[in-house]
């Protein structure tokens, strides 16, 4: 896993209402905890975080340094939120970690290579999209491929399958799926309806009427 | 067309549409997803029809998913009827969609097939919408 370097400000204020008038001069609100360590608010540079969210440097070790300290901390991100509909980034969390100790984190799974049985009209359809790994962190990787050169219609691929690098232990279910090649759907025939002439629809079935009408 | 099996109430009240959609606001199945970008009523009708305009387009292949159901009726009275006498009767069946709120998802076709598919299907409904990418790292976003 790569590292990433990041200078950030301790901050004091919390709560929405600064958190909105933070956000609207350029600055992330985010908190570091675990490892046993307090809490730790502090701010991150929106343009900065973009940046490296664009590049791909949000999966990767953050070496996070605060304003005035000249010491490093080691953390990963555990949570990004973000505005569903603008996708602006409102707040990050880092959580704590020691080079030495095994960390839990979820790594994404990319997909590799072209599928013979997809050339063949198949379809290629994705099971879990991410998964929960366990690992030291010199020995997490960014993402787990999955190579499907190899997959024909009917093929799958699942957690138990994966080729995983050295100290990292998933801990999904080994029968989860990952990705497997799929038939492609018959096309139904759909039946003509005619303009005007609508099909009667009957009403859904009211809970509790008939009850109400033997009583009478 | 979509409409519920069971109810509770024949009728209900309007009902109010504030805020942004809490669940469902991301790609959760698919690769492509059609985000609403306002909150509004999606008849049974319209969810239809998408759906049709999604399927005829993309051919063979893919996967569609359809997020919401029409679970809530709605009443209208007959023309040129006077006011009063009880609420209407039963015509159609709405799904309430708050911005937000993803309410295709698609897989299993190229991005281009899948771009159009879901810019067809986004004629046939009532609010603005956007089309969205599942992107490696779970995040979802506009291209």
């Amino acid at each position: 896993m790569d590292f990433v370097e990041l200078n950030v400000k301790p901050r004091e204020e919390v709560g929405k209402e600064k958190a909105k008038k933070l956000r609207g001069k350029g600055e992330i609100p985010a908190v570091m905890y675990g490892h046993k360590a307090k809490n730790q608010l502090f701010l991150i540079n929106e343009g900065e975080f973009n940046y490296l969210g664009q590049h791909g440097g949000t999966g990767g070790i953050f070496k996070l340094t605060m304003e005035g300290e000249k010491k490093a901390q080691n953390a990963i991100i555990k949570e990004i939120q973000k505005d569903p509909l603008s996708d602006r980034v409102l707040h990050v969390d880092f959580m704590k970690i020691a080079m030495d100790e095994a960390v839990t984190t979820v790594v994404s799974v990319v997909i590799t290579g072209e599928s013979p049985g997809v050339k063949a009209g198949g379809v290629l359809q994705h099971g879990v999209w991410e998964l929960n790994v366990k690992a030291l962190p010199k020995d997490l990787p960014s993402n787990i491929e999955v190579n499907v050169s190899s997959m024909e219609v009917g093929d799958l691929i699942k957690v138990k399958d994966l080729p995983l690098p050295e100290g990292v232990e998933v801990l999904n279910s080994p029968e989860e799926l990952i990705v497997s090649v799929v038939p492609p759907s018959k096309i139904v025939e759909e039946k003509v309806e005619v303009e005007g002439v609508e099909k009667e629809v009957s009403e859904p079935e009211v809970i509790g009427a008939k009850e109400t009408e033997q009583e009478k | 067309m979509l409409l519920p099996r069971r109810v509770k109430h024949r009728k209900v009240q309007r009902g109010k549409m504030r805020g942004m959609a809490k669940s469902g606001n991301c790609i959760h199945f698919g690769e492509y997803g059609l985000q609403a970008l306002e909150s509004g009523w999606i008849t049974n009708r319209q969810i239809e029809a998408a759906r049709i305009a999604i399927t005829r387009h993309v051919k063979r292949g893919g996967k569609v998913w359809i997020n919401i159901f029409p679970d809530k009726p709605v009443t209208e009275k007959p023309a040129e009827t006077r006011m009063g006498s009880g609420k209407g009767s039963p015509e159609y069946w709405v799904a309430v969609v708050k911005r937000g709120r993803v309410m295709f998802e698609l897989a299993g076709v190229e991005e281009s097939l899948a771009r159009e598919a879901l810019r067809l299907a986004a004629h046939k409904l009532s609010v603005k919408t956007r089309i969205l990418k599942h992107a490696v790292g779970g995040e979802a976003h506009e291209n």
